[in-house]
């Protein structure tokens, strides 16, 4: 009984005590609840925008809507499509300049700072920026001066993020990148810039290939055959213009002077010399021809034009006699000037065969002139090794 | 005498000083290398330069691929002789050129190389070669005389060449022994000591100061 009543009494006492937790609990608790509220919310859109997205990037050009011809800003929306041709960076940079009225699918987007921008313009300083408006102001021209029913003319153009994502890839890095937005504060938060990316294989500017090539060449007119052999390191510079170093070596040689067939100069009733041979001309050369590597936009050409530094050793004279004296053949060299270092320049153009993430094959003709006259003509093939 | 030995101590003390490990890392490594070569077949002297490429595929053991160049050069000893024994000064004797003799090669080789100790390493490497020469395999020199209708003897020193060679595309390869004490944060020079031969029994021996670029 004794038992009974002091578990009662007991329970009554701490019936009655209750223990709050502080408030940092429960602050950590709720940040916690809405962290996983919005990671929800995140996966819940996550899976239809992705979805969305790769629809868009999937339309095939003729189905992309026109542009009504009872738009009433047909003329400007015109001019800003071609200049939203220019690569993504500029376009961000352009994008106060310009008027800030966008059509995307037949919506319009009115952005409500545009009154604001106008009545107080941006002052834009630099030189870059004033070039690109001058470029759109010269886009403008062009179009009212060539065509003679502007909204006929602009329902043959097509949307400008089309062009952005199909005539000149972005890079994702220029667009998350807040800083070409920054510059231009007039820029309004609102306004939604929708910039559809093309995958590039790898951005430029950081790339650096090695490069190994090989051909078999002629020196002079074809007079000497040899091959060269060239390695070295190219640097991209944009999409379609690499900085190439590289060291090569050369070596070609031949006869100038074929020994004469003494058969008929002597006559069968001579004597005949044992072994008749030639002068054998080699001329060998260490050289480096560091160039500017440019692709011509989507063809497989590649072109390559730069100065030309090469030291060549030389066998031969500057000039022979060729004597006989009754069964002998003789050569004289005159004058000869042997070794020396040239200038001069060499050309390459490259046909791309295979071209893969990492490794590129070109079919390669090369010319070269220098100050000495020496010219060689190649063709071989080069080995383009990139490092991600 | 006494020079080359403090040399020799000189450099033997800077070795030993500055002795440290050859880089274990696994980062590609590029060796250019260039030096003294000498052509035993023709017996010219002259110069090589190799580029090659190096990747460790274990703790001792190295892949390793490139190309190279081989410039030997001489002039004719025997002109001299003959031009000395011209002494007469009623002949006119023309100014000539020697025959000036020139051998010359470009090489691609690949191959495996061993670590054999802390500084010393070891390679071999198969090679295709393209080699030019102007060395005649024989050739006598000769005097030319004519007077071309003007009375007056011309002499001309000439040559009569035998069977003038030919350029060669053969297979061949060569060994070496690499000595590379000082190690640096990305280049680690060293001494080189080339041995090289081919199926056209040209053989070259080359001593090269050695540049290896370290790549992260």
């Amino acid at each position: 009984m004794d038992n009974d009543k002091f578990k009662k009494q007991s329970q009554e006492i701490l019936s009655s005590f209750t223990q709050d937790p502080p408030d940092r609990v429960w602050h950590a608790i709720n940040s916690r609840l809405d962290a996983r509220k919005r990671k929800r919310r995140i996966l819940f859109w996550l899976f239809p925008l992705s979805i969305l997205a790769g629809v868009i990037s999937i339309i095939p050009e003729q189905q992309t809507p026109k542009i009504k011809p009872d738009n009433p800003q047909t003329h400007q929306q015109q001019s800003a499509s071609k200049a939203n041709q220019l690569p993504a960076a500029e376009i961000a940079e352009r994008a106060p300049g310009q008027q800030e009225t966008t059509q995307l699918n037949d919506v319009s987007v009115q952005n409500p700072s545009n009154k604001a921008s106008e009545s107080n313009p941006v002052k834009t300083t630099g030189k870059k920026h004033k070039l690109k408006e001058a470029y759109a102001d010269e886009l403008m021209q062009s179009e009212t001066e060539n065509t003679a029913n502007p909204i006929e003319a602009y329902q043959s153009q097509e949307l400008p993020f089309k062009a952005l994502s199909l005539v000149e890839p972005v890079w994702q890095s220029d667009i998350t990148s807040p800083k070409p937005i920054n510059h231009y504060p007039s820029v309004n938060k609102d306004t939604m810039i929708i910039l559809t990316c093309v995958p590039q294989k790898s951005k430029p500017g950081k790339l650096i290939s090695w490069h190994y090539s090989g051909a078999y060449s002629f020196h002079g007119t074809g007079d000497l055959e040899g091959m060269q052999l060239e390695w070295g390191f190219s640097k991209t510079i944009n999409r379609y213009f690499a900085f190439y170093n590289n060291v090569g070596v050369s070596l070609h040689g031949g006869s100038v002077v074929q020994p004469l067939n003494l058969n008929i100069l002597v006559g069968p009733s001579a004597a005949l010399p044992v072994g008749q041979g030639s002068v054998y001309e080699i001329t060998s050369a260490i050289q480096t021809a560091p160039m500017l590597l440019g692709s011509v936009p989507a063809t497989p050409l590649r072109i390559g034009v730069g100065g030309l530094l090469r030291y060549q050793f030389y066998s031969g004279g500057n000039g022979y006699s060729v004597q006989r004296n009754q069964n002998m053949q003789t050569f004289t060299l005159r004058d000869g000037n042997y070794n020396g270092l040239s200038l001069g320049y060499r050309v390459v153009v490259g046909l791309e065969l295979l071209n893969t993430k990492r490794n590129k094959l070109q079919f390669q003709a090369g010319f070269q002139n220098d100050t000495r006259g020496d010219v060689i003509t190649g063709l071989g093939l080069s080995w383009q090794y990139t490092k991600q | 005498m006494l020079k080359y030995l403090i040399f020799i101590c000189t450099m033997g003390l800077t070795i030993t000083t500055f002795a440290q490990q050859l880089s274990n890392e696994k980062q590609p490594i590029v060796q250019i290398s260039g030096g003294y070569s000498r052509h035993i077949k023709h017996d010219l002297d002259g110069f090589s330069l190799d580029i090659t490429g190096m990747k460790a595929i274990g703790k001792k053991w190295f892949l390793q691929y490139g190309g190279g160049f081989q410039q030997y050069w001489g002039v004719d000893k025997k002109f001299d002789q003959f031009l000395n024994s011209f002494d007469a000064p009623t002949l006119q004797l023309e100014t000539l050129s020697p025959l000036r003799l020139q051998t010359a090669g470009i090489q691609l080789q690949a191959g495996i190389g061993q670590k054999i100790n802390r500084t010393l390493c070891f390679g071999f490497n198969i090679l295709g070669r393209y080699q030019g020469t102007s060395v005649p395999e024989s050739y006598v020199v000769v005097d030319v005389s004519s007077n071309m209708g003007s009375g007056i003897q011309i002499i001309d020193p000439g040559y009569r060449i035998d069977n003038s060679p030919e350029q060669q595309l053969t297979a061949g390869a060569n060994c070496y022994l690499l000595y590379s004490p000082w190690s640096k944060k990305w280049w680690l020079p060293g001494i080189k000591l080339i041995w090289q031969s081919d199926l056209k029994n040209n053989t070259l021996l080359s001593t090269h100061f050695n540049w290896a670029v370290k790549f992260q």
